[in-house]
């Protein structure tokens, strides 16, 4: 039941959202010279921390803008909303 | 107990919490026949054999099924209705500056100084009147006795506009950011009424005001009839009126008690002793001996006698004496336990207070403080001035002036004291859980074979799973855990609180979703000409379409069968309006396109067509459609009906998420454009006769071309595509020219046979000849070299899911493989789902059926599947194995009708 | 009121009765990572939405507690059986919400492992290098989970 402050429709419902996990994931290329190890990671491994998250969401049933959200999984907290290709905020120890 | 009957029929109600209404039906529960004469009553005889955890130990040997019907039988708390609920619910949304949680004095004091700011403020209250205990409890405030003063708030609350007071409403859930839900009972006096209300509240600041929970004492025989908490005693002689029993014993280990006796006393009841289990006597005790109550101090109840209720009772004095005090009404109390459950709900973690022997609330964790008996501030004083001052506070926090307004003054009461009193020792149950039927001596049980974490305590014994939740149970089960372990109280721990506070009805939660609204159906600009044409109609995705047209006389299979021959012999008309449309455009517009197809779209012409398939990132055909150019820089992207609003937003991420450098404008339009698609051998003709300004002809319009004007005299781009294998026209028009144009198309298609085609024909259609259909042929793992589509490999450029095709295991050459299966017997059937045998007698099967259906115009059945090596074993025969033996086919490319493509282009 | 296990493909909704006499039904994710272990008031009225709409008299039944936690979800729906990196460690999860149903078989299929030092025939495919050969099994359908 997060409230989300999306870039361009203000605060909202988390129900308007949908979330795409990690963020700042680099599609490795050229494909042909990428290994299959490499590409897996890619696809796969994904972080899973307790504390600050950087991921994708998308206000779906809004503007359909994707934006990046840096939060705490275990509060829930929201620290920072940055566009997608802002860089990673600085990670502050909480 | 249970209430209503039939639909209305509710179970597991507490008899304190309903409000007595005319006609009301009620009955007990869990007491078969009657109280008087309980059947389980008879387990006591057999306490001892039903320890803890008896459950998981006990019914193994020798086998759990010969006792599970009578463990169903002994079990459960009455029974639910058998007919669907008649009543409806609501859902509503609100946002306000400050909610209080619980109209008792705190907060009260809470609201009015929070509503003096100008904040927008939300009081709730589960109780139908506000107040609290100091509806029932003696004390004055602000000069004025307790219902006078809470009248006076009432009043001042009811005139300030920006407050919304709500009661019989319950706070059920604390969630992220602040998000509460609510149950408001609604007044069952209105039939229209719903029966509850579900508010979701978004609150800047909440104030918890919850109040606290007396708790009994665990001592043997104290689950006798005739056993109340002493505030229970109070209240009913204050809310109600009613005196419970004549001649009182009240037993305590803290303050509290006192006043309920005082309370006892003044309504007539008469008091044979008060047991103090404290050795000094209190400042209290001392006050009501003088009044002629007997107390005796440092004693303890350790047995109560009595069939059916309680008639006398044994208490054990200081010295280790025992004396037997004749009573009708034993009053205990065993101190407060705040009701933290929003707290915790929040993320607060609550800690131990040793002097009040009780879980206070932690730090907030969210925007919300507690207040009053809920924070452990038990008088009434104290209660008040904390609950004006946080009410204030918390509407400056929201944004409002700091308005700090006196604080109600009431008579204060002397000092809480209590000292912990976890367990009277003794012989016979000693219950902890009343509901659950957890005694001291399970906890003791559980300690002993090493159960001691709360969490384990809790699900071995089942400790504070019943409809209270442990309201009661919890704090005493921590202490006593705490004194066999011999280590404080604050080292135990608590389990977590979690939504709902208290049971909430399934359909309270569902709301308004139900029967049609669960899940909203799409229907078609044409849904009644459908339906006036005798369409039966099923669910594809969201939307609701015609699978078939029966005639007078016909089964639906036969209406198919007759839909199919008229495509192929005649012509056919067919609402196709769901098919996704994409426009995307730009200057980058072809360079994305060549990203997200597996096949090439940059080199396509304007004007043409092109099947295309989109993968995913792993390589997995997600699509399927006819990609066109419109202009150098402008395409209209088709999708599967059911990947329309998948494969616009698919688009939209890749190009806000990956290809930011991009630019591309994607534009969804599904909504803009409805879709008649004629097919057949004579649509060409049909779409002459209804007039269009551009030539259609086989010459001038081939298969795979598009071409826009005027349709009939309405606006339209024609696409010559087909889902058929024979000549098709897909005309595309507003929604609002659709019936129109529809009408027209049908009327001047007499001449030519035109028939009304459904779905079912339609896939029966596509089976025949041999096309692929998304999500029936393949699954979450069909890559397009699976298909036959190892070409797009040679492409010298990138494409989402292309590195992994590479993959080892999509490259292996044992994969299942898209192909056509010749029944080698005409007569044979064939359904979807036959498995293919394997000749390896290890592995269980070769592939699968994925489309099957009987071919009117082959006149036997056709199949197409999913086979290992399928495409290299062309020309074997494999045998499917069917519901009726082994049917025989041959592996065959994809298409039993018309192989070679060759009626399309006609 | 219910001697089986149901499950609704077009709900993702499980629910059956305890021998006590309590359903216990459950589907519904927070589709972000989290370790509040708090439950999300949306996900629940859905779960419980799509429950009495399966069963419309259980409407008047009441929800008494719910459980939140994490749930361990793998990319291709399906569970990861077997060794690790590892020497000696071996693993038995990624079983989402299945795990209730089927750990039964899972159990068996880890204990053949151990037993004979050789994945069970069955279990052999479940093994944590799909991710880089790419022989995924995709359950996704087959589970009308949208996990």
């Amino acid at each position: 039941m997060l409230l989300i402050n999306c870039p361009w429709c203000g605060p909202r419902d988390e129900i308007e959202f949908r979330c795409a996990g990690q963020s700042h994931i680099a599609r490795p290329g050229p494909y042909d010279r990428v290994s299959d190890e490499e590409w897996a990671r890619y696809l796969f491994y994904r972080k899973n921390p307790k504390g600050l998250h950087s991921e994708r969401w998308l206000h779906d049933v809004g503007c359909r803008q994707w934006f990046n959200i840096a939060r705490d999984t275990r509060t829930h907290e929201i620290k920072v909303i940055y566009a997608m290709t802002d860089p990673k905020p600085e990670e502050s120890t909480p | 107990m249970e209430i209503g009957v039939g639909a209305e029929m509710e179970t597991n109600i507490v008899a304190t919490q309903v409000t007595l209404q005319e006609g009301l039906q009620a009955r007990a529960v869990n007491c078969w026949p009657s109280v008087r004469f309980d059947i389980a009553a008879a387990n006591n005889a057999l306490a001892r054999f039903i320890p803890a955890g008896f459950y998981y130990k006990t019914f193994l040997w020798p086998n759990w099924r010969v006792y599970e019907p009578f463990i169903r039988r002994a079990a459960g708390l009455g029974r639910p209705a058998r007919h669907p609920d008649p009543n409806s619910y609501e859902m509503r949304y609100a946002h306000c500056d400050v909610l209080i949680v619980g109209a008792g004095p705190a907060g009260l004091a809470a609201a009015a100084a929070a509503a003096s700011s100008g904040a927008r403020v939300m009081l709730v209250e589960q109780d139908a009147t506000l107040g609290g205990s100091l509806r029932w409890r003696s004390g004055e405030v602000d000069g004025a006795p307790g219902a006078v003063w809470i009248e006076r708030q009432r009043t001042a609350l009811a005139a300030s506009p920006e407050v919304r007071v709500l009661t019989r409403t319950a706070a059920m859930g604390y969630f992220d950011h602040n998000a509460l839900a609510l149950l408001e009972e609604v007044d069952a006096s209105t039939a229209s009424a719903p029966r509850a209300r579900l508010w979701q509240v978004r609150a800047k600041r909440v104030v918890l005001a919850t109040g606290a929970i007396e708790r009994p004492i665990v001592f043997a025989g104290n689950d006798r009839p005739g056993v109340m908490l002493a505030s229970a005693v109070a209240q009913y002689i204050g809310d109600f009126g009613v005196l419970s029993g004549r001649r009182a014993v009240f037993f305590t280990n803290n303050d509290s008690a006192y006043a309920s006796a005082e309370a006892y006393l003044a309504a007539g009841g008469a008091i044979a002793a008060i047991v103090d289990s404290r050795p000094t006597k209190s400042e209290r005790g001392a006050g009501i001996e003088a009044s002629g109550v007997r107390v005796i101090c440092g004693g303890a109840v350790v047995a109560t006698h009595g069939r059916p209720a309680l008639s006398r009772l044994s208490v054990r004095k200081a010295g280790g004496d025992t004396i037997e005090i004749a009573a009708d009404l034993l009053a205990i109390s065993g101190g407060w336990s705040p009701t933290l459950h929003l707290h915790c709900q929040s993320g607060g973690a609550p800690r131990w207070d040793e002097g009040l022997a009780c879980l206070v609330p932690g730090a907030s964790v969210q925007s919300e403080n507690s207040v009053g008996a809920c924070a452990g501030e038990f008088l009434l004083s104290e209660a008040l001035a904390h609950g004006a001052a946080t009410g204030a506070l918390a509407a400056h926090l929201a944004g409002f002036r700091f308005a700090p307004s006196p604080a109600p003054q009431a008579i204060s009461s002397i000092g809480f004291s209590i000292e912990p009193l976890w367990r009277v020792g003794g012989r016979g149950k000693a219950f902890v859980d009343f509901q659950n039927d957890v005694t001291a001596d399970d906890l003791a049980l559980a300690q002993r074979e090493n159960f001691i974490s709360v969490e384990h305590l809790k699900r071995y014994t089942t400790l504070g799973m019943g409809t209270d939740q442990g309201k009661t149970s919890n704090v005493n089960a921590i202490g006593i855990m705490s004194e066999l372990r011999q280590q404080p109280a604050a080292v135990s721990g608590v389990t977590r609180y979690r939504f709902p506070y208290k049971p909430i009805a399934l359909g309270a939660l569902a709301g308004m979703r139900r029967g049609e609204k669960f899940k909203p159906r799409r229907r078609l600009t044409l849904h009644d000409w459908h339906q006036a044409n005798g369409a039966v109609f099923e669910e594809y995705g969201p939307w609701t379409r015609p699978a078939h047209y029966p005639r007078a006389g016909e089964t639906g299979w036969m209406a198919e069968q007759r839909e199919a021959l008229a495509v192929r012999n005649k012509v056919g008309i067919f609402d196709g309006s769901p098919l996704g449309k994409i426009e995307v455009l730009g200057p980058d517009a072809a360079k994305f396109l060549d990203l997200v197809y597996a096949n090439r779209m940059s080199n396509l012409e304007i004007g043409k067509c092109r099947y295309g398939l989109m993968l995913n990132e792993l390589g997995v055909i997600i699509d399927d459609g006819v990609c066109s150019r419109l202009a150098d820089d402008h395409f209209l992207v088709g999708t599967t009906s059911a990947g329309a609003g998948r494969i616009a937003a698919w688009l939209q991420e890749w190009l806000q998420c990956e290809w930011v450098d991009l630019e591309v404008l994607v534009a969804p339009i599904t909504q803009c454009f409805d879709v008649i698609t004629l097919s057949g051998p004579n649509a060409r003709d049909l779409l002459s006769e209804v007039g269009v300004d551009f030539d259609i002809s086989a010459k001038m319009m081939p298969h795979l071309t598009w071409s826009g004007g005027k349709v009939g005299g309405m606006n339209a781009r024609v696409f010559r595509v087909s889902y058929t294998g024979e000549v098709s026209f897909e005309i595309n028009v507003a929604p609002s020219d659709m019936s129109k144009l529809w009408h027209v198309c049908f009327e001047v298609g007499q001449q030519f046979g035109v028939t009304p085609v459904g779905i079912d024909a339609w896939s029966l259609l596509r089976t025949e000849r041999g096309f692929l259909h998304i999500g029936a042929d393949t699954d979450g793992t069909t890559t397009p070299l699976d298909i036959g589509w190892g070409r797009v490999l040679k492409r010298k450029t990138d494409f989402i899911g292309r590195r992994s095709l590479l993959r080892p295991a999509d490259q292996r050459e044992d994969r299942l493989n898209f192909v056509g299966l010749e029944l080698i017997n005409r007569e044979d059937t064939v359904r979807v789902g036959f498995p293919v045998r394997s000749k390896d007698a290890a592995k269980a099967t070769d592939g699968y059926v994925t489309s099957a259906g009987f071919s009117p115009t082959l006149k036997r059945h056709v199949a197409l599947g999913m086979l290992e090596r399928g495409r290299a074993r062309v020309g074997e025969v494999v045998a499917l194995i069917g519901d009726r033996g082994d049917i025989s086919a041959r592996v065959t490319e994809p298409g039993a009708f018309d192989p070679k493509g060759e009626r399309v282009h006609g | 009121m219910l001697d089986v296990v149901s499950w609704s493909l077009s709900t993702g909704v499980y629910i059956s009765q305890s021998d006590k006499g309590g359903l216990v039904f459950g589907g519904g994710l927070d589709h972000y990572p989290s370790y509040a272990q708090r439950g999300n008031l949306a996900t629940a009225i859905d779960v419980v939405g799509a429950v009495a709409e399966t069963y419309p008299s259980f409407g008047r039944v009441r929800l008494l507690r719910h459980w939140a936690g994490i749930v361990d979800i793998v990319h291709d729906s399906s569970p990861l059986i077997g060794e690790t990196p590892l020497a000696g460690l071996y693993m038995n999860c990624g079983w989402g919400t299945g795990g209730f149903k089927a750990i039964p078989a899972g159990g068996y299929l880890l204990a053949h492992h151990l037993a004979t030092g050789r994945p069970h025939p069955i279990a052999a495919p479940f093994h944590l290098d799909r991710f880089r050969t790419g022989a995924l099994i995709d359950e996704a359908a087959g589970a009308g989970i949208a996990h």
